[in-house]
């Protein structure tokens, strides 16, 4: 084979590689334990869960549905389980406290108990007021928070 | 002078130094720039959700709450259900039903999701209800909302947007912050989403239906349940902030044939039934 071929060939088999390695496209698991099924049905048996994250190879696909392989085990996953770029971690925990409005009523709290010490019962009138000013009800907000269902037991429930 | 040119090792050399660049280069690269994007969406999610719920709170500061009950615990726990599986990952999804007659569903950025009690009593099935959720959910992880307000720069992150501001405890940074979700509540109650993404969240709808083994035909019959339903207004908001039903109708008629789902998928009418009576 002629020098300049070869070259030709070696320069062609290493961009494959690059481009194989280095700039396909990851597809990764989003939701934990994620159901790995024998059939693109959500009726047929579940083979493996899968955990978050997870980095998966797509065999084929079936409409809504993508067949893939993740170490040795392979199964049918809805596409929309599926994205291109790993899962982020969870940031509105009921744990982590992102509740700005608690915050606000603690100082509207100290404003008023600063300008009428002693007045019992100024203070939840007050605060009463402005959130009736602002028109939004965060006691609402948090008894619709406190209401929420576990992801298990709604996964249960979809699955009867 | 000659040398000799041997095919084989020149590729096995080639191979040899080339094998570590993309594995330490390329993959490294790709590493660290994931790990820099997840630092700035992370500055946008915690916005989005703070931005969220000063929009549900003024949500239910307008529309009355449904009290704790059979049929609230049971919409919870249906889209508890449908954000497991189809959710976006770094959201806790709530659920809640407004004790309104007017037939409609909302979608807060940030994963808080209503739907009025009108829209449930003019439901026949469970799939119908999951439908809707799902349409919201939709809403919600295509960040409809957040898009609509141009919250989002150039960079496609809406931290320079406008989380460089809000992200201060200064007074004037929250009244920024307020009035954007006053814009908002309006857009979701008088304005409406742009009709593609409306279209753009009827079809992931009925691709989740369809992934739980759903009958999404019904959730089809119920918007077209809801034509009549608007004549005698009822469904005055959907009116006002949806594209025509019959155009979602045939659009969502189109995608359903291109899927060609096989029939005899659960509706689950007996559970839902029982639920809406027990209200």
């Amino acid at each position: 084979m002629p020098r300049n071929k070869t070259l030709a060939l070696f320069f062609a088999l290493t961009c494959g590689f690059l481009v194989q390695v280095g700039w396909a496209k990851d597809t990764y698991i989003q939701q934990p334990n994620t159901q790995l099924r024998s059939r693109p049905a959500f009726r047929s048996p579940v083979v493996s869960l899968l955990p978050q994250g997870a980095q998966v190879q797509i065999l084929a696909e079936k409409k809504i549905w993508v067949k893939i392989r993740h170490q040795q085990k392979q199964g049918w996953l809805p596409r929309l389980a599926i994205k291109n770029s790993p899962p982020m971690a969870r940031l509105n925990d009921p744990s982590r406290d992102l509740k700005p409005h608690k915050k606000l009523r603690r100082r509207l709290r100290l404003r008023t108990v600063q300008s009428a010490t002693g007045v019992r019962g100024l203070m939840s009138g007050r605060d009463r007021l402005i959130e009736r000013a602002e028109g939004r009800d965060w006691n609402g907000l948090e008894k619709m928070e406190q209401g929420q269902i576990s992801s298990a037991q709604g996964k249960r429930f979809l699955e009867n | 002078m000659k040398t000799n040119f041997h095919p084989l090792r020149a590729f096995t050399l080639w191979v040899c130094l080339l094998l570590p660049l993309p594995l330490l280069g390329a993959q490294d690269f790709k590493r660290r720039a994931y790990q820099e994007s997840q630092k700035v969406s992370s500055k946008d999610i915690a916005l989005e959700i703070e931005f969220g719920k000063k929009l549900a709170a003024k949500i239910i500061g307008s529309n009355k709450l449904l009290a704790p009950g059979p049929l609230t615990q049971y919409v919870a726990t249906l889209g508890a259900g449908l954000a497991a599986y189809f959710g976006r990952p770094e959201l806790q999804y709530y659920f809640a039903v407004l004790d309104q007659k007017d037939i409609n569903a909302y979608a807060c950025p940030g994963g808080y999701i209503f739907v009025t009690q009108g829209a449930i009593q003019a439901m026949q099935n469970e799939a119908q209800l999951l439908g809707v959720l799902a349409h919201e959910l939709a809403h919600v992880n295509q960040k409809h909302v957040v898009k609509a307000l141009k919250l989002k720069s150039a960079d496609q992150s809406i931290t320079s947007g406008f989380a460089a501001i809000i992200g201060g405890s200064s007074s004037s940074a929250k009244v920024i912050l307020d009035q954007l979700s006053d814009k908002a509540y309006r857009l979701l109650f008088e304005e409406g989403l742009n009709h593609r993404d409306e279209y753009e969240a009827d079809a992931l709808a009925l691709q989740m239906t369809l992934s739980l083994d759903y009958d999404a035909a019904s959730y089809i019959r119920y918007l077209k349940r809801l034509e009549p339903k608007m004549k005698q207004g009822y469904a005055k908001v959907v009116s006002q902030t949806h594209p025509a039903l019959s155009s979602r109708v045939t659009k969502l008629r189109q995608n359903l044939a291109e899927l060609n789902p096989e029939r005899g998928r659960k509706t689950n009418s007996a559970r839902f039934q029982a639920q809406v009576r027990a209200r």
